[in-house]
């Protein structure tokens, strides 16, 4: 039924059939369809940095897991009639002075980084996001005396406590961790503070209080939950730098200790024979440099997707 | 303002006191007693006695920490166990050593990441900015120890025409071999640029952003007074922060590139340290490092309180 | 005088891409006079802010111009070179944005911020155009110029923060003038001398003004002609008189019978039902007719043009000729607005309250700590079934006094009694079943749900906790019996706060309240969040509860009309004082208390007809820092006697039948000043 728009304007109520001046019930189609937003996980693959990180990602902890069987030559392994070979199809990535093939050595030592880096991230986010939880909701002298406490250690760049954390307990994979778990946490627990000084004044906790619930049930239940998004932002971002540092520890000869393969050691000692065998710093250099882009990249695509506060990088 | 100066200046100082307690802590800590590494296994016990007593090990840990907070006031260290010398002005030399080095990337880093970020930040999405946004994302993930390494392999292997390494004698004043100091002095500001950079671009954004640049495209002021009066100041504040934090990269940085390229500065020092357990010296560039930055942190807080208009005491 | 500054033509406005695109401003043409203010009028978003910004060639980010022109004296304004459009911006049109302390630069002074305006478009030089800036501030009735010129925006009050973007916007005289939602945020009385600022204009220049508002009061005061939006059209649009007295579109009658007016006695409040209909996904037909009383099968098929509705009037309806002003009664004893005297037994009993805070400026600021008196020896009283209203502008300690109430915070001084039994202050030292007792709704329904759970769970929090409920059976036929007394049904249960309205969330809030069988509930504001027509079902709803159930509520409030609506007795605080308190019929009839006075003449009301005595505030309330010696009102009081008024503290004066009042002023003369409004009384049919 088209009605012809100039006969509308000069009569309108005349102009119409009698059915449609029909009174019709009041209140239908009251749109009540739920407003969803799509999941974290869809609009998380949506983001294209975000997938290509997180594919990457994956791909690094599936080395680490299954290489040493791949790896077409034992890591440690001599061939003493191909010392210092340039790639090739034989050897990939080249051999060392003792022989050893680089390829395979690279993808033996992607364990030691991917267990440091999610070890340190864990750990240091799960400590960190205690505290930071716990000051925050507490407030006041507690909160003021932790968050002292953390810009002390934060007074100290996160490499040199991590350096000095690790001459005090000696170098190891384990001690690795612990050291770069320690220098996250004040980092961590500042940021998760700031999240839950911000959750305790809003009104629904302030309905659960005024209810009389418990400080474990208003941490737990009322402010970890919306801590969350925050939370795993954090361990996002923290993944990448926990691999800078256990990898810049391991240049500097306080990770893991020869022969065993590791990436900055590797890296420490192909540095000598940069001119004649470059070949020896270039494999684990591109190893670890994908492996810290796809981290930031996957982080990024976090924030994007979960964050809404702004964030100040945190660096040191 | 004085009040405000005071405060800072003792929050300064008590996190000193606590850095420095830390440190002691951490050092006295070490597995392995001092005098057997000095003197090797084969030592007699009452040479390792004497020893003991010259280093003062036998009294209780309070009066050593005490009399070495003491000495540290008055620039005192005490020994190098490895090389025998005064820490002091060993360290110092070393210092100045690393601030040559640190301030060449400074200068130049500092109003490139500025200059960078403010073009990523007002070109948002554009070519521009995806291209420093890329390169940056290359900036913070690369380790230093793996842009310097491919420095040398471009500019000394491939391209040979600067050193690959920055052996050079400590006492030398480093400025004299400014070729030297080139590819060290890259790397740093390759990832303190990286840093600087995004936050500065994140910080014009957040300005471009808001109602007040909005307001002033409104009522009619021409693009160029807009950025130049309204965004820069007001994105360009946060950014003192921004370095002040960067200073910590480009501490922990200087440790590896020099360690990277044997540049003979505070860095390679404490690795030398480390690898040595030589406490006295571990002791004294920790405090030093540690008091520079924090330094660092009060003067930007400083600076940032005296030109934002919002904080006024 | 009917010269066309502005001219919109069949303007659309679309934001987002492909499938997420949505029409903002569906094809509107509306033209603005010089010499003349128009008022764009609609709830949250239905278009009327991105509008309004077009006037200026500014779409906000994510949108654009998908149709249509907007003409300034005859020039297209999206086809204008941006040097064309620079020179227009500022010069010829202005605009004064709704949140005056952003729209600020913060590190800029405030006189080169309006200088440099002059400088640009006039070419002045720096010292002539600072002089005009100082002139310009004085324009807007700002006292001390001359200092306010070397000031941040962070240095100034709201108000004045306003004042500045008006006279930023005045600063080379322009022909059109917008003024986006200028008051919002702003308290009452100092709307009130913002909105005379822009009669003065109206009255003194031939600027061409655009007035957006959500407020039907606000534009009532200002406008000459009125344009009210829905789902980003143009329902209705007709002279500001015509509009307000005979309503010709369903939406335009259902706002002005939804909005509570200070004017009108015993007006029944009749919400819009429904709400609006998501972006995207209107209805083929009209885009009210789910929601209107009117609407026939016609309205759901065809979308009706603007039509000719009578003299200088358009409506978009086919049935407009029927469209009348709701009247007649809605459920409830409207005429019991006189409230019932305090029964012998009060349910809740404050006496003598006292709340001060230290005020800490931050650790290193190294600034001496002030106390803040927040609340200072308040007493009331609150019967069974009854609704005691606190109302004072933003500062005056109500929010503090409810929170002390339900256990929030904890008072320096007084007493909380409830049904007789002492209250203790901590929540931790109330026994449960007195923490079941009263309960709280909260102002911002956004905040005030937990995210992350269910509206299951959070209704069904108290029922565990206060009734011991554990079965999840019975729990959940327990929630959805309460959901359904607040109008819900079980298909929210599984829901989360983020996918419901505004007004939905505001009553899952309730619900929760109503889970824990309370004796008191303490209302923060509960509808000042909301949009008119979703405000009156909620009020109702409140209403409805307390005639059921004989809840008594403690309603904390900012607004006027709407403790006129809900009250049976109010309480006026200024400054952690009350300083007026009575029945609801009293208040809101001489004799006043200034401030009362003060405050019911400042209230914008939603009929232009109704006269309005006009008593203004100057200046800012004090902070509750440096609250004044004497009477805490003298440093703003139109009526100040003299000395006495800073020096003792007023006395409390006894109107009788329970109305109180604190003033130096004898009573007689309290009376004498007369009402601030002639009411209209509307007929209540039964």
């Amino acid at each position: 039924m088209i009605v012809d728009a100039s006969q509308k304007r000069t009569a309108p109520a005349m102009a119409l059939p009698a059915r449609l001046a029909q009174p019709v019930p009041l209140g239908r189609d009251l749109d009540d369809t739920p407003r969803t937003r799509p999941s974290t996980w869809r609009r998380l693959l949506a983001t294209p940095t975000a997938t290509i990180g997180g594919v990457i990602l994956l791909a690094y902890v599936l080395l680490a897991a299954f290489g040493s069987s791949i790896a077409p030559y034992p890591p440690l392994e001599f061939h003493y009639q191909d010392t210092l070979q340039a790639p090739s199809a034989t050897y990939w990535f080249g051999t060392d002075q003792y022989g050893r093939d680089v390829f395979s050595r690279v993808l033996a030592g992607s364990r030691s980084i991917i267990v440091i880096a999610f070890s340190a991230m864990a750990l240091g986010v799960v400590a960190g996001a205690l505290i930071g939880l716990t000051a925050g909701y507490y407030g006041g002298k507690a909160d003021e005396a932790i968050m002292r406490i953390a810009d002390g250690m934060m007074s100290f760049p996160s490499l040199l406590l991590a350096l000095l954390i690790l001459t005090t307990l000696g170098p190891s994979i384990g001690n690795i961790v612990i050291g770069v778990a320690i220098t996250f946490v004040p980092r961590v627990a500042r940021i998760i503070r700031s999240v839950a000084l911000d959750l305790r004044t809003q009104p629904f906790v302030d309905a659960a209080r005024a209810r009389g619930e418990s400080t474990v049930y208003i941490v737990t239940r009322e402010l970890l939950p919306n801590a969350v998004p925050a939370i795993l932002v954090e361990s996002s971002i923290r993944v990448g730098y926990a691999i800078l540092i256990g990898a810049s520890l391991g240049f500097l000869g306080l990770g893991v200790q020869p022969p065993t393969p590791d990436w900055g050691l590797m890296i420490f000692e192909g540095r000598s024979m940069i001119q004649v065998a470059p070949w020896l710093v270039l494999g684990p250099a591109l190893a670890i440099s994908i492996l810290v882009i796809a981290a930031n990249l996957f982080a990024e695509g976090m924030t994007r997707v979960l964050d809404s506060t702004e964030r100040i990088e945190d660096a040191s | 303002m004085v009040r405000f100066l005071t405060r800072r200046v003792a929050f300064v100082a008590l996190t000193l006191f606590i850095v420095s307690i830390v440190i002691f802590g951490v050092t006295e800590l070490l597995p392995g007693d001092v005098a057997v590494m000095i003197l090797g296994s084969e030592a007699t016990d009452e040479t390792l006695a004497a020893l003991r007593t010259q280093l003062g090990l036998d009294r209780p840990a309070p009066q050593r920490y005490a009399d070495w907070l003491a000495g540290a006031i008055h620039g005192d260290f005490g020994e190098s166990l490895r090389m025998r010398t005064e820490v002091g002005p060993l360290v110092l030399e070393r210092l100045r050593n690393s601030l040559a080095l640190a301030g060449i990337a400074f200068i130049v880093g500092v109003p490139l990441a500025l200059g960078l970020g403010i073009v990523a930040g007002l070109r948002k999405d554009r070519l521009a900015d995806r291209a420093i946004t890329m390169t940056t994302l290359l900036g913070i993930s690369v380790p230093e120890f793996v842009i310097g390494s491919v420095l040398i392999i471009l500019f000394a292997s491939i391209w040979p025409i600067l050193p690959a390494s920055s052996l050079i004698d400590p006492r030398q004043n480093p400025l004299e071999n400014l070729r030297y100091l080139i590819l060290p002095a890259a790397t740093l500001v390759l990832v303190t640029l990286a840093h600087t950079t995004r936050m500065t671009r994140a910080s014009v954004i957040r300005v471009m952003r808001s109602d007040y640049v909005r307001t002033a495209f409104l009522k009619g002021m021409p693009r160029g007074r807009v950025i130049l009066r309204h965004v820069l100041p007001n994105a360009l504040l946060p950014s003192i922060t921004i370095i002040a934090i960067n200073l910590g990269w480009m501490i922990g940085g200087l440790i590896v590139v020099e360690t990277v390229f044997g540049y003979p500065g505070l860095g390679q020092l404490m690795i030398f340290a480390v690898t040595n357990r030589d406490v006295p010296l571990l002791q004294a560039v920790a405090l030093l490092v540690a008091t520079i930055y924090a330094l660092a942190n009060l003067g930007a807080d400083v600076l940032y309180a005296a030109l934002n208009p919002r904080i006024r005491y | 005088m009917t010269e066309s500054v502005l001219d919109i033509r069949d303007l659309r406005i679309t934001y987002g891409q492909g499938a997420g695109q949505v029409e903002a401003v569906r094809g509107v043409s509306l033209g603005v006079n010089a010499g003349e203010v128009l008022g764009l009028v609609g709830e949250s978003s239905c278009g009327k802010t991105s509008l309004a910004f077009t006037a200026i060639g500014h779409v906000a980010a994510g949108g654009r111009i998908t149709g249509g022109q907007v003409l300034y004296r005859g020039r297209n304004i999206f086809a204008m070179s941006p040097a064309e459009l620079q020179r227009l911006r500022g010069r010829d049109v202005a605009m004064v944005y709704q949140n005056p302390m952003a729209s600020l630069n913060p590190s800029m002074r405030i006189g080169e911020q309006i200088a440099e305006i002059l400088r640009i478009h006039e070419h002045l030089r720096p010292a002539e155009a600072k002089r005009r800036a100082i002139q310009l501030l004085d324009q807007v009735h700002l006292p001390d110029a001359e200092t306010i010129v070397d000031r941040y925006a962070h240095q100034l009050s709201g108000g004045q923060q306003q004042r500045v973007v008006i006279a930023m916007g005045l600063a080379c005289s322009p022909s059109l003038l917008i003024l986006d939602e200028p008051t919002t945020g702003l308290d009452v009385t100092t709307e009130a001398t913002i909105l005379d600022l822009v009669a003065e204009l109206k009255a003194t220049s031939n600027t061409a003004i655009i007035y957006v508002s959500h407020n039907l009061g606000v534009i009532a005061r200002v406008c000459d002609r009125v344009a009210v939006m829905y789902a980003g059209q143009i329902t209705e649009e007709a002279p500001v008189r015509n509009l307000f007295a005979k309503p010709r579109h369903p939406y335009t009658a259902g706002l002005l019978g939804a909005v509570p007016n200070l004017g009108r006695e015993g007006q029944p409040l009749r919400p819009i039902p429904g709400h609006l209909p998501r972006a995207g996904s209107f209805p083929s037909g009209c885009t009210f007719a789910p929601r209107c009383q009117y609407a026939r099968d016609l309205c759901l098929h065809e979308m009706p043009p603007l039509l000719p509705a009578g003299e200088q009037r358009q409506s978009r309806c086919y049935f407009w000729r029927e469209v009348r002003l709701p009247a007649g009664g809605v459920e409830g004893d409207i005429a019991a607005a006189d409230g019932a005297p305090v029964s012998e037994t009060p349910v809740l009993e404050i006496d003598n309250l006292r709340k001060y805070y230290v005020e800490r400026k931050g650790i290193f600021s190294g600034r001496a700590n002030r106390v803040v008196k927040a609340v200072d020896g308040v007493s009331l009283e609150l019967g069974p079934g009854e609704t005691l209203a606190v109302v004072g502008e933003s500062g005056c300690g109500k929010s503090t006094l409810s929170s002390c109430v339900v256990g929030l915070q904890e008072p320096d001084e007084g007493e909380m009694r409830l049904s007789g039994a002492p209250l203790p202050a901590r929540t931790g030292d109330r026994p449960r079943d007195l923490r079941r007792q009263i309960q709280i709704v909260f102002q911002n329904p956004d905040t005030a749900l937990n995210p992350a759970q269910t509206v299951g769970e959070i209704v069904g929090r108290p029922l565990r906790l206060f009734q011991g409920l554990r079965d999840a059976r019975e729990l959940r036929e327990r929630v959805e019996r309460i959901l359904e007394s607040v109008n819900m049904d079980d298909s929210y249960l599984d829901r989360y706060p983020a996918q419901l309205s505004g007004g939905q969330k505001q009553r899952v809030g309730i619900a929760r309240a109503l889970a824990a069988d309370p004796s008191v509930i303490v209302c923060d504001e509960p509808v000042s969040a909301l949009d008119v027509s979703i405000q009156a079902t909620v009020l109702n709803l409140l209403r409805e509860l307390q005639e059921q159930r004989d809840y008594s509520y403690v309603f904390i409030s900012h607004d006027l009309s709407v403790v006129r609506y809900l009250a049976d007795r109010v309480a006026v605080m200024y400054l952690g004082q009350i300083m007026e308190t009575g029945t609801t019929k009293r208040i809101f009839a001489p004799p006043f208390h200034p401030y009362t006075e003060a405050l019911v003449s400042a209230v914008p009301l939603p009929d232009p007809t109704i006269p309005q005595e006009r008593i203004r505030l100057q200046g800012p309330v004090p902070g509750a820092g440096s609250i004044p010696a004497g009477c805490p009102f003298q440093t703003r009081c139109p009526r100040k006697i003299g000395a006495i008024c800073e020096q003792e503290a007023p006395p409390i004066r006894d109107a009788g039948d329970g109305h109180l009042i604190r003033c130096h002023h004898p009573l007689e003369d309290l009376a004498r000043f007369g009402p601030v409004i002639e009411l209209i009384p509307t007929a209540v049919a039964r």
